[in-house]
């Protein structure tokens, strides 16, 4: 059985996605619910990131820790796993 | 031509028969009404406002009258009507004018979706706006009563009209809805200005309504780009404090004080981005109307406001 | 504009002007009223669309394909009849046989009855031609799922498995499907006819009329439809839509198409009571339309289409009052992490034990 970690996760309608920012606020317009939701730098990195492609979690903390300059290491992958299920319950993104 | 030109025959023909179309900022509405309290209060607080001529077109045909039933013999009522039919549950009798003015709103928070709507007060002063989105009981209204006695031209005490073509907001200059104390609190503050009989247990408690300024009226026409978004939040005895409030966090306040932005979809996100872009947010808390106007007068205009942002 | 946002074809005027043109002509105004009209069409297609959709993957659970019909068809279809077509529910029509699954599978994905009250879901279940709408506690939107397009008890009762062996599907593969061109005349007929939603009876005779002018471009549609309405027993509303449609709206139908028809005709004394009622009944519900009986014709037309669905014994009031709340919700995410306190922390909240 595979690991739902090594699942990999994509952005659902991609091309909805409307995006605006104050320093590191970021907002953003989901143009198929109608949503808008405000995310963090963490969850608007993964969320454009998944965008472009899709990635396992493992992939998105190695990912977002390069971009971001944070340090890849148990809490950073626990948040995002939470972001991840948050993301996933707003109907942003899915795993296959 | 002006209400206070119509004699007060005229003017009860009118409402009572074909109705009476009011210009009231963008828009023309036609209201029926043969109440007496809804007769004298559009007599009293919107004398300032031009009337148009019954063949023309109007953007909402109301009507307030006591609905058909034998409560009218015992416990009498009063109805809103849209188009003849009722999108409210009948109210008690003695609040007719505030039923006129709560139905007005709804109106404009319906079908008006050329402009993103948001429920906030407006006031301007040398061509620069302040937005107050506010839940009831943070005393927006009454500090919106306060400003507008001490010179600033009011907009709205309860809808911004927000144009997302033209990036402006456009004033709907009504009567100041005032609640329980804060009636007493303008009657002190400004004893000049006109103030409405009031209603007693409303949902909202006592209501009385504050008549609108004349140039206010006058100048309802003419639309401004916004400056300032303030949360106002009155706290007994506290000294006025104004904080810098992170934009990301206004725009979703925004949002929850939106009638329609949902409803709008894209437009309405780049509209209200737009709007938050081009000013500056605050938290306001105060303890005593002249400290807080004092605050306002001394609002500095966001520098970028005339730069294009990216 | 008073009687169009009565029927809700406010959105459609819309589009009618924008089509030829026109909007420019008219004094600003009512242009104003019509786009903010628009707006909310916009505003609610876009709902539908995402409900739709939601649906769509629900259905992947269970491998079933469903026949979307009436407003949810012709937007997903991008029919001239599905723009600015304001509607509550989202209808479709699966097999009797799948009912169960298929509600199933809805509840199990966040849908609840709207009827808990016993004799309701009887009602519904033993008479109806669908199940007691289903609606999602979240989201606030409804569904009507169907397995016939007439209840079991009317008179007249299409076949619903030649109608299901008709349809098309929206996406080659997809499991949406909604009716064949003729079958979804052939249901909105029914639907106005037969049906006792007669509020918006005007607004559902502008379906008739876009529908009708829309697949009429293809070559023998009129054969098609007339040969369809005999083969499944649906002559008679047939025969009322052409003829209202072209009466009212001015739909152009050929003259041997309503030749065919006119065997759907009722006794000319039943014809001209039906046109006393009809005329009066398709006007909007304002009151610069009303006019003497018009409050009965409506009434009667009411009662007419339940006995035509039932055994008059159990003709009885049922009204349903409906409602559509187009998906409003904000969500916000916390913008910092906030850490689950471990148990020790916990534990240092909970007072003493005496």
């Amino acid at each position: 059985m595979v690991s739902k970690l090594a699942l990999p996760w994509r952005a659902r309608a991609s091309s909805q996605l409307h995006w605006r920012s104050w320093g590191d606020e970021f907002v953003v317009y989901h143009a198929g619910s109608g949503d808008t939701h405000q995310l963090d730098p963490i969850a608007a990195e993964l969320l454009k990131s998944l965008a472009q492609e899709p990635a396992s979690t493992f992939e998105l903390v190695t990912r977002v820790s390069v971009s971001l300059e944070l340090e890849a290491d148990d809490d950073l992958f626990e948040y995002m796993e939470k972001v991840l299920c948050t993301l996933s319950r707003l109907d942003l993104i899915e795993q296959s | 031509m002006e209400l206070s030109s119509l004699t007060q025959c005229e003017l009860n023909t009118q409402l009572r028969h074909q109705g009476l179309r009011l210009r009231i900022g963008p828009f023309i509405a036609q209201i029926r009404s043969s109440i007496p309290s809804v007769i004298n209060g559009i007599q009293q607080l919107y004398a300032d406002y031009p009337i148009e001529q019954e063949s023309g077109f109007a953007d909402f045909h109301v009507e307030v009258s006591p609905p058909r039933n034998l409560r009218r013999w015992f416990r009498p009522q009063v109805l809103f009507l849209f188009d003849h039919k009722s999108p409210f549950k009948p109210l008690p009798y003695e609040q007719a004018f505030p039923v006129l003015e709560w139905g007005l709103n709804w109106c404009v928070s319906q079908f008006a979706h050329n402009y993103l709507t948001l429920h906030a007060a407006v006031v301007e002063k040398d061509g620069h706006t302040v937005i107050m989105p506010a839940p009831p009981g943070s005393g927006k209204s009454t500090l919106c009563a306060g400003l507008v006695a001490r010179g600033w031209r009011l907009f709205s005490d309860e809808l911004v009209l927000f144009s997302p073509k033209t990036g402006e907001v456009s004033p709907i200059p009504r009567p100041i809805s005032l609640k329980n104390e804060s009636i007493e609190v303008i009657r002190s503050f400004a004893p000049e200005v006109v103030i409405g009989r009031s209603s007693a247990d409303t949902a909202k408690g006592t209501v009385a309504h504050m008549k609108a300024p004349i140039e206010s009226v006058r100048q309802a026409m003419m639309p401004v780009a916004p400056t300032w978004v303030i949360y106002p939040r009155f706290e007994a005895h506290a000294s006025a404090q104004l904080i810098s409030k992170p934009k990301g966090a206004a725009f979703m306040r925004l949002i929850e004080n939106s009638f329609n932005y949902t409803l709008l979809g894209l437009q309405g996100f780049e509209a209200l981005t737009g709007l938050i872009d081009v000013c500056d947010c605050y938290d306001f808390s105060y303890g005593s109307l002249d400290e807080a106007i004092a605050v306002f007068d001394a609002l500095e205009p966001p520098s970028t406001s005339l730069n294009i942002c990216n | 504009m008073c009687q169009a946002r009565q029927v809700d074809l406010l959105p459609r005027l819309w589009y009618l002007l924008n089509d030829r043109d026109l909007l420019d002509e008219l004094p600003p105004e009512p242009v104003r009223h019509l786009e903010s009209a628009h707006a909310f069409a916009l505003a609610h297609e876009r709902g539908v669309r995402w409900e739709v959709e939601c649906i769509r993957r629900v259905l992947l659970e269970i491998d079933e394909q469903i026949i979307l019909l009436k407003g949810a068809a012709y937007v997903m279809a991008k029919l001239p009849a599905g723009r600015g077509r304001i509607f509550h529910d989202i209808d479709f029509m699966v097999p009797k046989g799948k009912l169960n699954a298929v509600e199933s599978v809805f509840l199990r994905h966040g849908w609840r009855s709207m009827y808990a009250d016993a004799y309701d879901q009887r009602y519904y279940r033993q008479w109806m031609h669908e199940l007691p709408p289903l609606r999602h506690y979240k989201r606030r939107s409804v569904l009507d799922i169907h397995h016939s397009i007439l209840p079991e008890t009317a008179r007249l009762y299409p076949d619903s498995r030649k109608l299901l062996a008709a349809a098309q599907p929206l996406v080659k593969g997809g499991n949406l499907k909604v009716l064949a061109p003729v079958d979804m005349v052939l249901h909105s007929a029914t639907h106005l006819f037969h049906d006792g939603e007669l509020e918006s009876g005007l607004r559902d005779l502008v379906d008739l009329d876009s529908l009708l002018r829309h697949f009429s471009q293809a070559d023998s549609f009129w054969d098609k439809l007339t040969e369809r309405a005999l083969e499944i027993d649906l002559i008679r509303p047939l025969f009322y839509a052409l003829k209202y449609a072209d009466r009212i709206l001015g739909t152009p139908v050929p003259d041997y198409v309503m030749d065919k028809v006119q065997r759907g005709s009722p006794n000319i004394g039943m014809v001209w009571l039906m046109d006393q009622m009809f005329y009066r009944a398709l006007k909007p519900d304002h009151v610069s339309c009303r006019e003497g009986f018009t409050g009965i014709a409506r009434w009667m037309l009411y009662v007419r289409s339940h006995y035509l669905r039932m055994p008059f014994r159990l003709l009885v009031p049922h009204l349903l009052h409906k409602a559509f709340v187009t998906p409003y919700k904000e969500w916000k995410l916390e913008k910092q992490a906030v850490k689950q306190p471990n148990r020790a922390d916990v534990l240092k909240d909970v007072p003493p034990e005496n």
